[in-house]
């Protein structure tokens, strides 16, 4: 069980797992986006299942074998090394590497709840890889940007029409203004980082467009009420 | 395997790689992107609800295909066969009833479902019209037409299209546009970004909210129809329906209503600037910074008929009431 009641780490889990329907599923993509210990508990779940399958059946995230290919590559033009007949060898060492990526990698993964650590070799390796990633992998992750841009901006003309509103506010209505937005930004945050903890994985950008969403939705609201003296702390979370 | 789900077919493979049961098609563009493209009818006796997942493309739904079958066409399209022999689409019916269809690309030794630029797959599904349908796109277009238990869409950046629905339907969409006509079933439509066209609405309600986009709504006959965008226009032209509620909200845009002749309507509005109507209203007044009026209609209401309620704001924007001419359809702005 998280620190939030709302769903036990077996639903959590069976949400990581594809298993739920598709409306349960929904429902817990809504909850998550702004839910903070629900998104953590899920990125460890996921990170957990991930780093599991690869100690089964040894798999490289998509980014590992460019990388190396890359490099083998290197030494292949430099004319003394033949990636046709060290592959055996790369293959086995690719193993290795994921293995002991896992292995590695899970102890941190179980650490602190607030993101993940900063030393993390997920983290890094998600970092430094797209470089030399699969050009398809570069088009999706394109993609995913734009979209996250597109909800950026929607965000910015939304707290731009806000502020027009913020002087008619008492110091009460800011406080609970500022709490509620710097909730949903931490949701917005810990997805951004699962999602780039995660590339190539859908799931992390669905949970971070399902938290910008949360946002709009408020934001919108917000604006809307907004024009009825103090009225947008009663504004629900997806209706307007 | 978890949640007690069973999973009874599974074709694991492309649907490439089912020989026999479908067809296929290679062909070079002509605009140097390579084109594949399969059929294939797979079996769903059981199934109640069918969900398409198709990050790659675009999706169209028909309904009408026979009891049983799903007659799907899948049409890969990238610009080397590499690419076009890492797109994959998979079919899979559970035991609760659920067919799913997806799109994924291999990536890194895994199938994984991404949204593709310059490589991706476009899916044609005929269904049975009696299968509740749910279907999600990135950036492609997602239409549904022919279906008789529903819709659910969504997509990020992809156009929406919806037609001679029955049953509820609801939308999610980033930008792109909304055109929904046709539907017998509650309305749910939401966007971020874009236009919403509605025409030709029954159910119960209808809820459509944009944040950046106009909403044109014309022939609503729903109960209880809520339109609001945030820095969009509205336009509602009509009948209003006897006893029906009518709340359409624009921060920043401006909102106008045509309604037709024969609609007695209260009204309920607020603006920053003075509203606009040729219509003869009665008993005005003014409660905070709204405008109580009523409107009765030419044409007298049958008795214990209740006027609708129609409430109109726009915090910034103007608003506009103009009878609709009896003889020439109203035209939408």
């Amino acid at each position: 069980m998280t620190a939030c009641r709302a769903y036990t780490t077996e639903r959590l889990s069976a949400f990581a797992d594809g298993d739920l329907s598709a409306a349960e599923a929904a429902a817990v993509r809504a909850h998550a986006a702004t839910c903070p210990d629900c998104t953590a508990a899920l990125a460890d779940l996921r990170a957990l299942v991930s780093n599991t399958a690869r100690l089964d059946a040894p798999e490289p995230p998509p980014t590992l074998w460019p990388s190396i290919a890359g490099a083998l590559d290197k030494h292949e033009r430099r004319g003394w090394f033949s990636i046709a007949n060290w592959r055996p060898f790369a293959v086995g060492a690719l193993a290795g590497a994921a293995v002991v990526l896992a292995i590695v990698a899970l102890p941190a993964l179980r650490g602190p709840r607030n993101g993940v650590p900063a030393g993390s070799p997920i983290a890094e390796t998600a970092a430094t890889s797209p470089a030399v990633a699969d050009p398809l992998l570069h088009e999706a992750e394109a993609e995913f940007a734009e979209a996250a841009a597109a909800y950026e901006r929607s965000i910015e003309k939304l707290r731009g029409l806000l502020a027009r509103q913020e002087a008619r506010w008492s110091p009460q209505e800011r406080t609970r203004m500022a709490e509620r937005l710097g909730r949903l930004d931490d949701a917005i945050a810990r997805s951004r980082e699962l999602a780039r903890r995660t590339p190539g994985d859908s799931a992390g950008n669905e949970q971070l467009f399902a938290a910008y969403q949360q946002k709009i939705a408020f934001l919108a609201a917000a604006v809307h009420r907004g024009g009825e003296a103090g009225e947008w702390d009663k504004a629900g979370a997806r209706t307007p | 395997m978890k949640g007690g789900r069973l999973r009874l077919t599974a074709f694991a493979a492309a649907l490439a790689a089912v020989t026999g049961a479908g067809a296929a098609h290679a062909a070079d563009g002509g605009d140097g992107s390579l084109y594949d493209r399969r059929e294939i009818i797979v079996p769903a006796k059981a199934a109640e609800v069918v969900r398409i997942d198709n990050l790659l493309g675009r999706v169209q739904i028909r309904g009408g295909a026979r009891p049983g079958e799903i007659h799907i066409i899948a049409e890969k399209r990238a610009s080397t066969p590499d690419a076009l022999g890492r797109l994959r689409v998979h079919y899979t019916a559970f035991e609760s009833g659920e067919v799913v269809v997806d799109t994924r690309v291999e990536l890194g030794g895994r199938e994984r479902s991404l949204p593709l630029a310059g490589s991706g797959v476009d899916l044609i599904v005929d269904v049975p019209a009696d299968l509740a349908v749910e279907a999600k796109t990135f950036g492609g277009d997602v239409s549904a037409s022919g279906l008789r238990a529903g819709a659910k869409l969504e997509t990020t950046g992809g156009r929406i299209g919806i037609s001679d629905v029955r049953g509820g339907v609801v939308t999610r969409q980033l930008r792109g546009g909304q055109r929904v006509a046709a539907v017998e079933g509650d309305v749910d439509l939401d966007g971020v970004e874009g236009d919403m066209d509605l025409r030709n609405l029954g159910g119960g309600r209808v809820d459509a909210r944009v944040v950046d986009g106009t909403i044109r709504a014309e022939d609503l006959r729903s109960g209880l129809v809520r339109l609001v965008t945030t820095t969009g226009q509205i336009v509602l032209v009509g009948m209003l329906r006897p006893g029906g509620h009518y709340d359409l909200r624009s921060y920043a845009g401006d909102v106008r209503v045509v309604p037709s002749g024969d609609s007695a309507f209260a009204l309920r509005a607020r603006s920053a600037k003075p509203i606009a109507t040729d219509v003869p209203l009665r008993s005005s007044r003014r409660e905070g910074d709204w405008l109580l009026a009523e409107y009765v209609a030419r044409r007298a209401a049958p008795a214990r008929t209740r006027a609708a309620l129609l409430e109109v704001s726009s915090v910034l924007g103007a608003i506009e009431i103009q009878i609709q001419p009896r003889t020439a359809p109203a035209e939408l702005r």
